[in-house]
C-alpha cells in the first residue's frame, strides 16, 4: 500500500462523503439516537455475590487420622455441578417462593431456567475457593435469590454428606452381619468334622508308627539273644552229661581201692607184707591205681573232685532249670513279635486315613481362618464407619463454609445510562464512516487510477487522470450544504445532551 | 460563415521551388485566416466555470495542468498535425462530452492550433451548450440530409480557435450514417481544413451502443474515459476490446 494509493484511497472516501453527504448525517442522528434509546430501555442490572470455601480440612481430622473416614465432597468444580443440579434449584426455587410443588411443568421450566441463567460460578485463587454470583434486575430479588442458592446448595451437601456415611454404615453393617454367619457356619462344620475323626493327627501316628518299628527292632535282638543262649545251654548240658559217667567209673574205683587198702592194712597189723595176701591185696590196688591213671588220662573231671562223695549234680540242674526257661522266654518274645507286626500294619492303615482327612480339615480350616480374618476388618470397619456417621450427623467436618456473605446491592452494574448517552454520538459518528469505508474499500468500482493501472494489464496505458473540476457555483452550494448539515447536527447534539440529561436526572 | 481554405495541403504535393513558395503563402493565409475566424461571443470565465470548461488562469490549476499533460502525450504520439481524436465513456454519463470539450479546449489554448469539436453522440444534445450561437442543424441533418452545406453546421464556441458540431437531434439509426461515405468525406474534409487542426469525436459509451466502435476507423487515436466509482476493471478491458487497441491511446481517469 503505497503513499499514492493511500491519498487517493481517502479522496476517494472523501468524494464519497460529498456524495453521501445527507445519509451521513441522518446515519449519524439516527444512529446516536438510537444508541440513547437503547440506554434508555436497557434494564439495570444488579449483581451480588458470595464466596464458598470448600473445607478439606478440620480439626477432627488429625486426631482421627486412619481412625474415621472424612467424607470428600470435592471443590468447586463439583460444587458448581451440584448448584446446577435440578434439586438444588428446585429447593432454592421453593424457598423463594416462585414455584410450588404442584405448580405447571412449563412454569418450573422457566423458573429454572431464569435462575441458572443469572447464576454464574467462578472459581478463586485456588480450587477450593469459589464464587457464586447472581445478576437480576431487582436487587431485593437478587440478593434473596442469591441467599436462597446458598442455602439450599449447603444444606443439599450436608444432607448427602449424612446420607452417604449413614448408607455407608448400614453397608458395611448388612456385610459384618452376613460374615458373621459365614462363621458361625464354618465353625460348625469344623466342630463337625473333629469330632467324627478320631484318628489323631499325622505327626501323632508317625510318632507311633516309630514306636512300634523301634520296639519290634528290639524284641527282634532280644529274640536273637536268647536263641543265643539256649544254644549254649544245650551245649553245656551235652559236655556235663559225659563227665558224669568218668566220674561215675572213677567214684567206683577210688571206693574199691579204699576197700582194699583198708583190708590191707587189717592184714598188715596182723601178718608179714610178705604174707599172700597182703601181696594179692597189693597187687589189686595197683591194677586198681593204673586203671584210674587211664581215666586220668583221659579226662581231667576225675581228678578234681576226688574227694566227691555226693552222686548229684547241681551245675547239670541248674543248666536244666536254665534251659527251660529261655525255652520259655523264646516263646513269649515270638508271640509279642507277632503282635507288634499286626500293631504295625494296623497303624499303616490308620496313617493313610489321617492323610485323607487331613486335607479335608485343612480346607475347613482354611474357610474358617478367612471368614475369621473378613469378619474381624469389617468389625473395625463398622466401627469407623459409625464414627464417621457421628462426626456427619453433629455436623462436624462439613465440607462447605460460607467465606464471605453475599451483600446487597445497592448500585447497579454493567452498563448504564450514561455509558450509553456518552456512546451515543461516538457510534453514530463511527458507524457512517465504518459504512463508507468498507463500501469504499469493498466495493470492486473503480475509485483510483492507482488501482486501475494495477489491476490493468501493463501494455494498456493511463494517459491522464483529471481531478474532479471544482466550480465556484458548486463549491458555494457545498458550502451551503456543509453549514446546513453543521447546524444540523449541532442541533441534534444540542438535543441529545438535553435529553440524556432530563432523562438522567428524572429516573435516577 | 468561415472562410473557406484552399484544396488539402500535404507534404507529397511541394516538389519544386515554386510549389514550396505557393504552398508557403497558402499556409500564412490559412493561418491569417485562423486569426480572422469569426467570433461571435467569447464566454466570461463565470460562463466557462458554469460550463466547466477549463482556461489559462483557472483557479484549480491541476486540473489545467492535467489536460496539458494529456495534449503533451498525445502530441508525443502523432507524427503529424492534423489529428481526430475519439473520446468515449465506458458507461453512459463517464463524462466524455466533458473531457472531449475540455481536450479540444486545450488544443485551441495554442494560438496557433485550431479544435474541432464533434458530437457525435445522437442520444443526448449537450453539445448545445457549448454553441456561441443557436443550433439550427447539426450532424445528423448533414448525413440525412445531402442538401446541408459543411458550413451549416459547424458553429462557433465561446472560446478562441474551437468550433463545434452539434448532433443535432436523436436519431435511430445512427450507426448506419456513421458508416456511410458521407461521414468519411465530412471527417476528411473537417481535417484538411486547416492546418494543425485537432478534431476531438465525442461517441456515445461504448456499453450505450456500437457507434463508438464504427467511429473508431475515423480516429488517429481513441481514449476511453473511466468514470470514477462507476466501473469495474473487467468492464473497462472489455470496453477496451470492444473499442480495438489498434488506434487506442490510452485511458483516462475521470475524478
Amino acid at each position: 500500500m503505497d503513499k499514492v494509493y493511500l491519498k487517493e484511497v481517502l479522496l476517494a472516501l472523501k468524494a464519497e462523503l460529498i456524495r453521501f453527504r445527507f445519509l451521513v448525517v441522518f446515519l449519524f442522528v439516527v444512529a446516536s439516537f438510537i444508541v440513547l434509546g437503547v440506554g434508555v430501555v436497557w434494564p439495570k442490572h444488579y449483581n451480588t455475590s458470595a464466596i464458598l470455601f470448600a473445607d478439606e480440612t478440620n480439626i477432627i481430622q488429625p486426631l482421627l487420622k486412619g481412625a474415621a473416614e472424612m467424607t470428600q465432597i470435592d471443590r468447586s468444580e463439583q460444587a458448581t455441578e451440584i448448584i446446577y443440579t435440578r434439586a438444588v434449584m428446585m429447593a432454592a426455587l421453593k424457598t423463594l417462593g416462585l414455584v410450588e410443588e404442584n405448580s405447571p411443568q412449563e412454569q418450573q421450566n422457566q423458573a429454572l431456567r431464569k435462575l441458572r441463567g443469572g447464576l454464574k460460578i467462578t472459581k478463586e485463587r485456588n480450587n477450593n475457593y469459589f464464587q457464586i454470583s447472581y445478576q437480576g434486575v431487582n436487587p431485593d430479588q437478587v440478593f434473596e435469590t442469591l441467599n436462597a442458592v446458598v442455602n439450599a446448595f449447603i444444606e443439599h451437601t450436608a444432607r448427602k454428606k449424612r446420607d452417604e456415611s449413614l448408607g455407608a454404615y448400614t453397608f458395611i453393617d448388612a456385610q459384618v452381619q452376613t460374615y458373621k454367619k459365614q462363621l458361625e457356619a464354618a465353625e460348625e462344620k469344623l466342630k463337625i468334622f473333629n469330632a467324627r475323626n478320631m484318628d489323631g493327627t499325622e505327626s501323632g501316628v508317625q510318632g507311633r508308627m516309630a514306636q512300634l518299628r523301634q520296639d519290634i527292632e528290639t524284641l527282634k535282638l532280644t529274640i536273637e539273644e536268647t536263641q543265643s543262649r539256649m544254644a549254649s545251654v544245650q551245649r553245656q548240658l551235652g559236655s556235663e552229661g559225659q563227665y558224669q559217667q568218668v566220674r561215675g567209673q572213677a567214684d567206683d574205683l577210688r571206693v574199691r581201692r579204699q576197700a582194699l587198702s583198708t583190708q590191707m592194712e587189717q592184714l598188715r597189723l596182723s601178718y608179714q607184707d610178705s604174707y599172700p595176701d597182703i601181696v594179692s591185696l597189693k597187687q589189686q590196688i595197683k591194677e586198681i591205681d593204673l586203671m584210674l591213671g587211664k581215666l586220668r588220662s583221659t579226662s581231667d573231671v576225675v581228678n578234681s573232685n576226688s574227694t566227691g562223695s555226693k552222686l548229684e549234680n547241681p551245675l547239670y540242674e541248674d543248666l536244666r532249670k536254665q534251659m527251660a526257661t529261655a525255652e520259655v522266654d523264646l516263646r513269649t518274645q515270638t508271640r509279642r513279635l507277632e503282635s507288634l507286626i499286626s500293631l504295625q500294619e494296623e497303624e499303616k492303615l490308620r496313617a493313610e486315613r489321617v492323610a485323607a482327612n487331613q486335607a479335608q480339615l485343612s480346607e475347613l480350616t482354611r474357610d474358617y481362618d478367612v471368614t475369621r480374618k473378613v469378619y474381624e476388618e469389617m468389625l473395625g470397619k463398622k466401627e469407623t464407619a459409625r464414627l464417621s456417621m457421628t462426626l456427619d450427623i453433629e455436623g462436624q467436618g462439613v465440607s462447605f463454609r460460607i467465606q464471605e456473605a453475599a451483600q446487597f446491592p445497592l448500585k447497579p452494574t454493567g452498563l448504564n445510562f450514561q455509558h450509553f448517552a456518552a456512546l451515543g454520538p461516538i457510534l453514530g459518528f463511527l458507524l457512517p464512516l465504518g459504512l463508507l469505508i468498507a463500501y469504499v474499500l469493498v466495493d470492486p468500482h473503480l475509485r483510483s487510477s492507482r488501482i486501475l493501472q494495477k489491476q490493468l494489464p501493463p501494455d494498456i496505458e493511463l494517459i491522464g487522470a483529471i481531478p474532479h473540476y471544482d466550480t465556484p457555483l458548486g463549491q458555494r452550494l457545498l458550502q451551503k450544504d456543509m453549514v446546513f448539515l453543521l447546524v444540523v447536527v449541532v442541533l441534534t447534539l444540542a438535543a441529545y445532551v438535553a435529553t440524556a440529561i432530563y432523562w438522567h436526572i428524572n429516573h435516577n | 460563415m468561415e472562410p473557406h481554405p484552399q484544396g488539402p495541403l500535404s507534404a507529397e504535393t511541394i516538389e519544386n521551388s515554386e510549389q514550396l513558395l505557393k504552398a508557403a503563402l497558402d499556409d500564412n493565409r490559412r493561418r491569417r485566416a485562423i486569426k480572422n475566424m469569426a467570433l461571435p461571443i467569447m464566454w466570461t470565465q463565470e460562463d466557462l466555470y458554469e460550463k466547466k470548461i477549463l482556461f489559462t488562469g483557472m483557479r484549480q490549476r491541476r486540473f489545467l495542468n492535467a489536460f496539458r499533460e494529456i495534449r503533451i502525450r498525445l502530441l508525443q504520439k502523432c507524427k503529424h498535425d492534423n489529428v481526430v481524436l475519439l473520446a468515449t465513456s465506458v458507461v453512459p454519463g463517464g463524462g466524455s462530452s466533458f473531457f472531449a470539450f475540455n481536450l479540444a479546449a486545450t488544443f485551441a489554448l495554442d494560438q496557433h492550433k485550431t479544435a474541432l469539436y464533434v458530437d457525435c453522440n445522437p442520444y443526448s444534445a449537450s453539445s448545445e451548450r457549448y454553441c456561441a450561437t443557436p443550433v439550427e442543424q447539426g450532424l445528423m441533418h448533414y448525413l440525412t440530409d445531402y442538401t446541408v452545406p459543411i458550413e451549416n453546421i459547424i458553429y462557433p464556441s465561446g472560446i478562441e480557435r474551437l468550433r463545434v458540431i452539434p448532433s443535432g437531434g436523436s436519431s435511430e439509426s445512427a450507426a448506419e450514417f456513421f458508416n456511410s461515405k458521407r461521414m468519411e468525406v465530412l471527417v476528411s474534409e473537417i481535417k484538411a481544413r486547416y492546418p494543425d487542426r485537432f478534431i476531438v469525436l465525442d461517441a456515445p459509451a461504448i456499453q450505450q451502443s456500437t457507434e463508438a466502435r464504427i467511429l473508431a476507423q475515423y480516429c488517429d487515436f481513441s481514449m476511453l474515459v473511466v468514470p470514477f466509482g462507476k466501473v469495474v476493471a473487467d468492464e473497462v478491458l472489455s470496453a477496451i476490446d470492444a473499442l480495438g487497441k489498434e488506434h487506442f491511446a490510452g485511458l483516462v481517469f475521470n475524478s
